[in-house]
């Protein structure tokens, strides 16, 4: 045999060498890897000893070792520069509004500029009205809006709808400085003539205009200065906190579409006869405005009478519950942080309510003041946002729960350092909840009024409802 | 060398580029590993079936092989004999149907057990070898549907999963002379290592919402760590052409155990220690050529598993664990052109019966029974280089009756030797 044909005849074994091998290894990978199992059911199960000793053991814990309701201001809005202007008293809060005005206006160049402000303009003969008019955002008007936006008088909203205006001078113009925070705020003194002449008319309107006398605005142009007014309820009025339109108001989606040119914030709207161009109304603006919150409503310092989430004027309850009813090394399954709000007494519109793991350092005394910037701890030293919910309303939603399970766990796994408690915010904008929610909860005032530890019924008090499991070796070889 | 083809100016080396395809492929398809039989979910885990394929197809007897082109490393004293460096590889690939009262199941798995090398340091007289071999695994899981108690006015349902795995091996370091024509001996120092982990899981399923179940799904795991060492000696008798013996023996030594006990979730966890005094390991086997190209042999295996000492558990489920096989060879021929003739073939049985008892009326649980019978023949390699060697077996484990539990068990065994004259 010649060698080329051996070399052939070699070369051909190794093809089909290879060739079987291959074709080995694929069966192997089809008979072995294409194969799946099926998935593990009861077959086996006999054998299995193994279990997690304690599953699912509920334990309810309502004892509060620490409570607080921190008074959390906002130094960037304060009182005078919020979006809304109360008026009206409402479970133990009470406002009135203030705004100054400058008669200045027309002698801001001297001599007057007679062809703006001409001698004639603002003459008692020349003026047609003089109202002073307010607006209510969409939330605090009395009727809801049928499909062209008038009120329908058949559909109220449940806000007060009969309101008695009073509108009179202030001794000398507010001092914004002092309507900065709560609690102390006073209203300066009066003068007693009413300036309003509609005071004994009940006002239902959204947007009311309230009448003036001619004689009283032009007294005050010729003075040429500033001047203050209050705005206040008569106590026939329907019981209620009204929010109006401020000077400072930015979020208008809050508002029913008004006409062009409306302006929010407490201000004059004056009527000509005769006006120096084509439009015959002069409308002035407030240089200040606020509301007075004189009277505030009262926050149990012992969660016994209760405790509330006030949003507005701030105030978010903490507490920090007794885990000691835990066995060591326990799994939580579940921890619902369980409240009851009394509808019955609660108010404001939807809010969003955000739950915060706080540190026990942070408690503070019962009444302890916190910037609002506080709560937000970037690094997480002191508080961990642990969830919250939206769309909550303080007259409907009563027994609130909030999952907290993964807080607990941290918690008793002594992730930190130091004890944590919870605390209970509005939707502020550094949360998630805050990030869905239209307006900071500077914007509206609203209270929940929860049950407190002395609830008559138990159910009400605020609870944790814990849910665990515990595997016993832990338990006694632990480390 | 081409990368392509294999090919080499070289003679003999496209067998390990070949090799190394195979064994990367064998990995591959071991990776989708499931599920052994539900017998692996008690106590000390199943004996695994670390024979080669070649060794698989005649039943599982290999103690007195001497074959230098296909060694096998059963027993290490075999091994003086070499005149290359061999490198083995085994892979199986099982289907298992199990049965119990609760209904049946069937599983795959794909396991790599042995992987052995051995050089020779004097041609046919001193070998040394090392290797790894998985010699017990625990590999299944189980799901049941459970309610649980009505907690906080929920009526809570899911299931709870356990799920146990683990393996023991040992890395065999050891050295095989030929002290006499016919007589060899042969040593290793064992590394034992290996763990274990069962897991018990609680999946609460029922109430949820769209962000997942209300309940936070518990999860048990207990892992154990073992390590220690263990010797072997063996000895082959190979007296006559047609009459080879050989034994070897581990005598009994200590595996230490550290346990880890966690609940995830929970920073707390149990840690301690038990030691395993795990009983001498005696093995034994005869070779004989009654004619031709056809071998008969038989192996036993016995270890005393009822002097075992360690968990509580364990013990009172132990027994003496033994084993017989035997089977036929047909060694392969060289006739030109022989064809399907040249193939070897090979036939065997075996039985075994497991270290710890499962089911049963006693608390000790009842014997667990092993049979199995198998087929296989081999490729050998060019050159004699080396071997692809093949075997099918069918077992039966336990019986529904006796047991609660029976398995079927269907095997491919792929085993590939490689010989090399390396120097």
């Amino acid at each position: 045999m010649k060698p080329t044909t051996v070399q052939s005849s070699r070369r051909s074994h190794r093809g089909v060498g290879l060739a079987l091998m291959s074709a080995l290894a694929v069966l192997l990978i089809l008979a072995a890897g294409g194969c799946t199992s099926d998935q593990p059911n009861l077959v086996g199960t006999g054998l299995v000893t193994d279990h997690v000793d304690t599953v699912l053991f509920p334990l309810g814990v309502d004892e509060v070792l620490k409570y607080s309701a921190l008074k959390v201001e906002n130094p960037d809005i304060l009182v005078h520069e919020q979006e809304l202007v109360y008026l009206g008293e409402q479970r133990g809060t009470k406002s009135s509004i203030m705004a100054n005005f400058d008669f200045s206006f027309a002698w801001n160049t001297v001599p007057r500029d007679p062809v703006a402000f001409p001698d004639s303009l603002f003459t008692v003969e020349n003026i047609k009205s003089v109202k002073f008019s307010l607006v209510k955002p969409r939330y605090y008007q009395a009727f809801i809006r049928d499909p062209d936006g008038n009120p329908d008088r058949d559909d109220p909203t449940g806000q007060p709808v009969d309101l008695y205006y009073l509108i009179k001078q202030l001794e000398a113009p507010f001092e914004p400085a002092d309507y900065t925070g709560w609690g102390g705020n006073v209203v300066p003194p009066v003068l007693p003539p009413l300036l309003n002449t509609d005071f004994q008319d009940p006002n239902q309107s959204d947007e009311p205009f309230l009448r003036m006398r001619a004689e009283d605005f032009v007294r005050w142009f010729e003075a040429a200065e500033p001047i203050g007014i209050i705005v206040q309820l008569d106590a026939l009025s329907d019981a209620g906190l009204v929010g109006f339109g401020s000077r400072d108001t930015k979020k208008v989606s809050e508002f029913s579409a008004l006409a062009v040119g409306t302006v929010l914030a407490p201000n004059f709207v004056v009527e000509f006869n005769d006006f120096v161009d084509q439009n015959d109304f002069y409308l002035m603006e407030p240089y200040a405005d606020t509301s007075t919150f004189d009277e505030v409503s009262v926050v149990p310092a012992d969660l016994d009478g209760g405790f509330v989430l006030r949003t507005g004027l701030r105030s978010y309850p903490t507490l920090l519950f007794d885990l000691s009813g835990l066995p060591p090394h326990a799994f939580i399954n579940r921890a619902l942080l369980s409240v009851t709000n009394d509808t019955t007494v609660s108010f404001g519109p939807l809010s969003s309510i955000a739950v915060l793991e706080w540190d026990e350092t942070r408690f503070g005394d019962p009444f302890a003041t916190i910037p609002v910037n506080d709560l937000s701890d970037l690094h997480d030293r002191y508080s961990f946002h642990i969830t919250g919910q939206n769309s909550l309303d303080p007259g409907y939603n009563a027994n609130i729960q909030f999952d907290v399970t993964q807080a607990i766990l941290r918690i008793i796994n002594q992730v930190y350092y130091g004890t944590r408690g919870l605390i209970l915010t509005g939707g502020e904008d550094f949360f998630p909840e805050g990030r869905s929610s239209p307006v900071n909860p500077d914007f509206y005032y609203r209270e929940f009024r929860f049950f407190g530890a002395a609830a008559a019924d138990s159910v009400h008090r605020p609870q944790l409802k814990i849910t665990y499991s515990v595997v016993e070796d832990l338990e006694e070889g632990g480390q | 060398m081409s990368l392509l083809t294999g090919r080499s100016k070289y003679p003999g080396t496209r067998c390990p580029l070949t090799l190394a395809l195979l064994l990367v492929l064998v990995v591959m398809a071991a990776l989708p590993a499931a599920a052994q039989t539900p017998f692996a979910l008690s106590n000390i885990g199943q004996r695994t079936a670390t024979d080669d394929a070649r060794m698989v197809g005649r039943g599982g007897w290999g103690m007195a092989v001497t074959d230098s082109l296909n060694p096998g490393f059963k027993n290490l004293a075999s091994l003086s004999s070499l005149r290359h460096l061999v490198l083995k590889f085994t892979a199986y690939g099982d289907r298992m149907e199990s049965k119990d009262i609760n209904g049946e199941r069937f599983n795959t798995r794909v396991l790599a057990p042995d992987v052995r090398v051995a050089g020779t340091v004097i041609k046919n007289r001193l070998a040394l070898s090392a290797g790894l071999v998985v010699h017990r695994t625990t590999q299944y899981n189980t799901l049941t549907d459970t309610t649980w108690a009505e907690v906080w006015g929920d009526s809570i349902t899911g299931n709870e999963q356990f799920h146990r795995i683990g393996n023991r091996f040992r890395v065999p370091i050891g050295a095989a002379l030929k002290i006499l024509p016919g007589l060899s001996v042969s040593g290793s120092v064992n590394i034992e290592a290996g763990s274990l982990k069962a897991t018990v899981t609680n999946f609460f399923t029922n109430p949820s919402d769209i962000q997942g179940p209300f309940y936070q799904t518990n999860v048990k795991e207990t892992y154990d760590e073992f390590h220690g060492t263990s010797q072997t000696w063996g000895i082959l008798l190979d007296p006559f052409k047609w009459f080879q013996v050989g034994a070897s023996w581990t005598p009994a030594h200590r595996l230490e155990a550290d346990r880890k006990v966690t609940h995830f979730g929970v920073s707390g966890r149990a840690a301690s220690s038990y030691t395993m005094q795990m009983p001498d390991e005696y093995m034994a086997g005869v070779q004989l050529r009654p004619i031709g190209r056809w071998r008969l042999g038989a192996d036993g295996h016995f270890q005393p598993f009822s002097e075992f000492t360690g968990p509580e558990e364990w013990m009172a489920d132990m027994e003496d664990e033994y084993g017989f096989s035997a089977g036929l060879e047909r060694m392969k021929g060289y006739a030109r052109r022989g064809g399907m003739s040249n193939l070897p073939i090979r036939v065997g049985v075996s039985y075994k019966r497991w270290a710890y008892g499962v089911g049963g009326p006693d608390d000790k649980g009842a014997m667990i029974e092993e049979k199995t019978i198998s087929i296989g023949t081999g490729f050998p390699f060019r050159q004699n280089l080396g071997e692809l060697d093949v075997a099918v077996s069918y077992g039966l484990i336990g019986e529904l009756e006796k047991n609660d539990l029976e398995s079927e068990v269907w095997r491919l065994t792929i085993s590939v030797t490689g010989l090399e004259r390396w120097w």
